[in-house]
């Protein structure tokens, strides 16, 4: 489904480049729940940026569906985002003027599905917020904005949805809720996410870790 | 320690107030260019009167002065005052040589000419060379080419041939000179009897000129109304120097005015990008402002940082906004004195440098002390969880709305501001006028000239009848002096009976007459901005004084006139026929299709009648088409740059507007939007929140606009056209445009931001 071979990133502060990943090698096959840890600044996020085509490695590539992706412009990734690809982020980035049904149709009107609310209402009723439907981001709890922020990514069926911490602002009770909805992901559609958190690490198919840019497989 | 914060918090927020500030910073350079235009134009006016009068005050009457005049003048003005003596009056001079004659207006002084002003005589001489046994005369430059006359020829003023003794190649005569109605020949008085001029007393001025030295801080006002209340003979007329442009006070006037209004607006406009700029910069804050106060920083603390950003911030701009527009001051005085021909004083008053950083810190005072105000929404919570709240996203809209309402209110009421003061000096050259005048015809001449005029094809004269009256009375109360407005100086006036006014003035107020004056209370219709300066309105009682004769009058109705067409109007017009039995005197203007029947009609009049003073406007009128084009140039200058000040803050509030995108775009990226995608999303919403207050701001502009002009510029009117609807769809394309140029960095934005460790 995806692979990273070869994958190295460094940054360059005051003129010295400062390597935070090593080369990666890492495929995730269709259906894989993969989970991913490591320290603050190990670079588990630049990985995870790499992969899903939101940066660019320094060197190597990255295959999706056996296709390179790691050169393509941003209006080349647009169709990879809107049908293949799907984000959840710790800080749910939702669009404050938007309700919660809107916000999750948002994918879905750029990709031209105009026959979306079905799908996003279901959706909605899966996550236990459809109630909740016409409210707007500041009138949800952490927990309940999480839950349109996976709606969101899955309003557009993607293959794979990478997610970022995203039980990391939520207090125990809505991280359980979103761990049970992340499990229920499963299928098909592949799944890597950044977590600290050993709960979600624990339903994970497979969970590697970034230890000083390496990848180590647990 | 509170001023380092604030300053580096400044300076951290420097990416979103580069461009406010600048936008603020043209709004200030702009105050400081128009109050500097301001000053430099009633400074000039001031000295150019003090040269054109040639001195500080001037008394005159149609009768020579008496001696106890004289002396009453120089008992109450300063030590060392100096005067001349001036016998003025229009003639007709012809060479000796032969040739045509020229309408010219005589100068016979006595005294030490000049008092003020500089004459560059060649060959090189003084007045003082005109004081001989022998008759001699100065010519001016305008009358030597006209009639191809050279030093050492001779002129003939009535029965008195005089040499040629100097040329006045240049005289103090200011903007008004251009418009003199007659190229001047100066004599000494001791020959002015033996020409036979002064045999018709009606048409001569005596006037003494007074002039004490400019160190002395005495004011020619105060002088002037103490000698008119001391004067016994009422006809005794005194001005004072301030009071010798006054021809075009009314053109300038409207000019500062204009541009008053233009430099207000455009501080509003400013302030308003300020404002927008300063909400932001502090919801960028909000952080910042939610750590002082978890790190136990007080209100006042806080309030005091805030604040000592802002005035910082403040005076940074204004001192800028200074500079530039010292800048501008210097970029444009040439081109400004070339289009008034007045003389600047090369410095400005440290007063306008103070006004300016003055309006600046209090301009960012207020509009910051206006965006404190939501501040306390920042509380320490959103450190821990934050999510932008839907109202603060609105409250952002409505400011945006509310801006665009603003600019296109002001915007558009200026153009049409515009528009009626473009009318107002452009000069009608489709209707047909009079361009040949004849002032102070007697009724014995009157049947001449008709008979001259009537026998040229084509030709018409037009006769307008004139007597001279003295206001005595407003609503019963005697006239009140007001030095300050040199409208509310004088009591005697030309007026004129009609029963339907001339094609170039138009009833704006009140009703005219229907018909002929029978017997009772005289109508009387006043000139709308006579009557706005004297305080004059519609039902008021106006008591004149026709030689000893008191006429009753009430006010019924007012009227605009259009200057500028150089036609004959008056301040005070009556109801037709009510001069019947008085002794009038006539002004003659006269219609010719063509050039060369004006010339030979001009010809005939001066063969046939060369008592009477011929007046070719034609010349006069070509030179004010020039200069009232450079006002228009003026105008438009003034305008264009308002409109630039006005984008260049819509320009600052679409970006700063793009800019507040970045989260949501980074969203939109990695959702899968294109580039075509979030261009279209931020044109629409450019689009919904421009249109409506654009179109009601225009509308609501135009009603101000109109009002303005009615009331405060006195152009009557509706001047709505194609360039007055253009404003609306300008500005949206403009706030669209720029918005758009602005968020093509929007499309690039990396949808990385939006993870936690970035």
């Amino acid at each position: 489904m995806i692979e990273g071979i070869e994958i190295t990133k460094s940054y360059t502060i005051d003129g010295r480049a400062l390597p935070v990943l090593k080369p990666i090698n890492l495929k995730i096959e269709p259906g894989e729940f993969v989970a991913l840890q490591g320290k603050s600044g190990s670079g588990k996020t630049s990985l995870l940026s790499i992969l899903g085509g939101l940066d660019r490695p320094t060197s190597g590539k990255v295959l999706l569906n056996s296709r390179e992706i790691q050169n393509l412009p941003e209006e080349g990734l647009v169709d990879i985002r809107r049908h293949l690809m799907g984000f959840v982020f710790q800080s749910y980035h939702l669009i404050p003027t938007l309700n919660a049904l809107e916000n999750i149709l948002v994918p879905a009107k750029l990709a031209g599905q105009e026959n979306a609310k079905e799908r996003a209402i279901a959706l909605l009723k899966e996550t236990g917020i459809f109630e909740r439907r016409f409210h707007f981001p500041s009138q949800l709890s952490g927990g309940e904005q999480q839950r349109v922020s996976i709606c969101r990514a899955l309003v557009n069926s993607p293959k794979i949805v990478f997610a970022d911490e995203p039980t990391g602002n939520l207090d125990t009770k809505s991280g359980a809720e979103i761990l049970q909805i992340l499990r229920g992901l499963k299928g098909s559609r592949s799944l890597l996410v950044v977590t600290h958190d050993f709960e979600i690490a624990a339903q994970a198919d497979r969970v590697l870790e970034i230890v000083d840019g390496c990848l180590v497989s647990r | 320690m509170i001023i380092q914060i604030a300053l580096k918090e400044l300076w951290n927020g420097r990416k979103h107030l580069w461009m406010p500030g600048l936008a603020f910073l043209l709004g200030i350079a702009g105050v400081f260019f128009l109050w500097a235009l301001e000053f430099r134009i009633s400074s000039g006016l001031e000295s150019e009167g003090r040269s054109m009068l040639g001195g500080d005050i001037e008394i005159s009457h149609t009768e020579p002065l008496s001696e106890s005049v004289v002396s009453d003048a120089f008992q109450i003005t300063p030590k060392s005052t100096q005067s001349v003596s001036l016998i003025e009056l229009n003639t007709m001079a012809q060479p000796t040589k032969g040739g045509m004659t020229q309408l010219v207006k005589l100068t016979a002084f006595e005294g030490p000419l000049p008092l003020y002003g500089h004459y560059e005589i060649s060959p090189v001489g003084s007045f003082v060379d005109l004081n001989s046994e022998k008759p001699k005369i100065f010519v001016s430059i305008d009358l030597s080419k006209m009639l191809e006359l050279e030093v050492g020829e001779g002129l003939t003023l009535g029965a008195t041939s005089f040499l040629i003794a100097g040329i006045i190649v240049k005289s103090p005569e200011g903007i008004a000179g251009r418009f003199n109605l007659a190229p001047t020949v100066w004599i000494h008085q001791r020959h002015l009897e033996k020409t036979r001029l002064i045999e018709r007393p009606g048409r001569v001025s005596y006037s003494q000129i007074l002039a004490w030295p400019e160190t002395r801080s005495v004011d020619a006002r105060v002088i002037a109304a103490h000698l008119l209340e001391k004067f016994s003979d009422k006809n005794i007329r005194v001005k004072s120097f301030n009071n010798s442009e006054r021809a075009f006070q009314r053109i300038f006037d409207q000019i500062e005015r204009f541009a008053s209004l233009v430099a207000f607006f455009s501080i509003l406009v400013a302030a308003l990008a300020i404002l927008s700029a300063l909400q932001n910069w502090l919801r960028d804050r909000r952080y910042f402002v939610a750590l002082l106060k978890a790190s136990g920083a007080s209100e006042i603390q806080i309030r005091a940082i805030l604040l000592v950003a802002c005035l910082s911030f403040a005076a940074i701009v204004s001192i800028a906004g200074i500079l530039a527009g010292t800048a501008l001051d210097l970029l444009i005085l040439p081109r400004i004195k070339e289009l008034v021909n007045l003389s600047f004083n090369s410095s400005l008053p440290l007063s306008i440098y103070a006004m300016c950083f003055a309006l600046g810190i209090a301009v960012v005072s207020i509009f910051s002390l206006i965006s404190f105000r939501g501040y306390s929404e920042y509380r320490p919570i959103i450190l821990l969880r934050d999510v932008q709240a839907t109202s603060s996203v609105l409250k952002s809209n409505r400011l945006t709305k509310f801006v665009f309402f603003i600019l296109a209110f002001l915007v558009s009421s200026l153009i049409l501001i515009h528009e009626g003061l473009y009318s107002e000096f452009s000069i009608d050259s489709q209707t047909r006028q009079s361009s040949l005048f004849l002032f102070d015809v007697g009724e014995d001449e009157k049947a001449k000239i008709d008979s001259v005029v009537g026998g040229v094809p084509k030709a018409e004269v037009r006769w307008t009848p004139w007597v001279r009256l003295r206001l005595l009375r407003i609503n019963g109360k005697p006239l009140e002096m007001d030095l300050n407005n040199v409208r509310r100086t004088e009591t005697e006036f030309l007026v004129t009976d009609f029963l339907t006014p001339p094609p170039q003035e138009k009833v704006t107020d009140g009703e005219l007459w229907s018909k002929a004056y029978e017997s009772g209370v005289v109508e009387v219709s006043v000139a709308r901005d006579y009557a706005k300066a004297r305080g004059i309105n519609l039902s008021d009682e106006l008591d004149f004084e026709l030689f000893g004769v008191p006429i009753k009058s009430k006010v019924t109705s007012l009227r605009a006139i259009r200057w500028t067409d150089f036609q004959p109007s008056f301040r005070f017009a009556f109801q037709g026929g009510v001069f019947a039995l008085a002794p009038y005197s006539y002004l003659a203007g006269i219609l010719t299709p063509t050039d060369d029947l004006r010339l030979q009609i001009k010809s005939i009049l001066a063969a046939k009648l060369p008592s009477v003073s011929v007046l070719d406007v034609s010349d006069i009128k070509a030179e004010l088409v020039r200069l009232m084009d450079k006002i228009s140039y003026a105008l438009n200058l003034i305008l264009g740059f308002f409109i630039f000040v006005s984008l260049a803050i819509l320009a600052a509030l679409a970006r700063e507007k793009s800019l507040r995108r970045t989260t949501e775009f980074a969203i939109l990226r990695c959702v899968g939007a294109s580039k075509r995608q979030l261009m279209r999303i931020l044109a629409l919403e450019f689009v919904q929140l421009s249109a409506w207050p654009l179109l009601i701001g225009t509308l609501c502009g135009g009603l101000l606009g109109t009002y303005l002009l009615q009331r405060y510029l006195l152009i009557p009117g509706i001047h709505w056209n194609y360039s007055f609807f253009a404003v609306p769809f300008v500005f949206g394309i403009t706030a669209i445009l720029t918005g758009l140029i602005f968020a093509s960095s929007l499309t690039k934005v990396s949808p990385k931001l939006l993870f936690a460790d970035h």
